[in-house]
């Protein structure tokens, strides 16, 4: 499972996160740990990119929503780019779609930050 | 008619092995000729029982059976999983508020809810003796 992280220089608390592989229960909790260490770092805006996620179990979907309740804490915000079909289609099936801000590219999810 | 596509199949419960089972799973639909947006259902379904089967039934336990049997039914395919774990009845859980469950995350549930999505019949075989029989059942859309 791949996991890339980018930095914006004069923003701080974004980071955006590059998911690579199949997002099963064998990887969730890797990934999981990981993206909570971002937020523990003051990556309080997080972008997740999930153009390059190839399989996605609802461990995968269920870290999205651990998440995006651990930033609300914090008063963050999760936003999700690039969906591809893979992932698309499990947002829909399990009718999620719409409880998540998602867009296309990095700079829309970057500008709807408020 | 009935047709085995793989007849009792054992996998060791290890969350790396889930991907060894949707390979099982997608080379068994695929020389049925089944559309691959059914293949990925079945396959998506069968991982989510498995993990509930790893994580809840054996508890983690890394060295246990998982037994995976596929049929062709015709017009229908199905999947029997069974394990050696403590009795556990998916059908038992009721779906989740999904707004309560990002609200308050509730960590159980989503997988089964989505099982419940994926396919169009789940049976869970409340006469095994020891240990769970689950199958899945799936109605097939025209061949891709």
């Amino acid at each position: 499972m791949g996991f890339d992280v980018k930095n914006i220089e004069d923003k701080p608390e974004i980071a955006i996160v590059y998911l690579k592989g199949r997002l099963d229960v064998h990887y969730s909790s890797e990934v999981e740990t990981q993206i909570n260490k971002l937020i523990s770092e003051g990556k309080k805006k997080l972008v997740i990119s999930l153009n390059d996620v190839e399989y996605l179990s609802s461990s995968g979907l269920r870290i999205f929503i651990a998440i995006s309740r651990t930033l609300k804490e914090v008063n963050g915000q999760l936003k999700l780019i690039k969906l591809n079909e893979t992932a698309r289609k499990i947002f829909k099936i399990v009718e999620l779609i719409d409880m998540f801000d998602i867009y296309e590219s990095e700079e829309e999810a970057i500008n709807s930050f408020m | 008619m009935e047709k085995f596509l793989v007849k009792r199949e054992k996998f060791i419960s290890k969350k790396i092995n889930l991907e060894k089972i949707r390979e099982c799973v997608g080379k068994a639909l695929e020389k049925k000729s089944v559309h691959e947006d059914d293949i990925y259902r079945m396959q998506l379904a069968t991982d989510e029982a498995c993990s509930n089967i790893i994580m809840h039934n054996y508890d983690e336990d890394t060295n246990r059976p998982i037994f995976i049997s596929i049929k062709d039914l015709g017009d229908k395919v199905s999947i029997l999983i069974e394990d050696e774990g403590d009795k556990f009845n998916p059908l038992d859980i009721t779906d989740p508020n999904l707004d309560q469950y990002i609200e308050k995350y509730k960590k159980n549930g989503l997988g089964v809810y989505l099982m419940r999505r994926l396919v169009d019949e789940i049976r869970y075989h409340t006469a095994a003796e020891q240990g769970n029989k689950i199958e899945l059942i799936k109605y097939l859309s025209k061949s891709k």
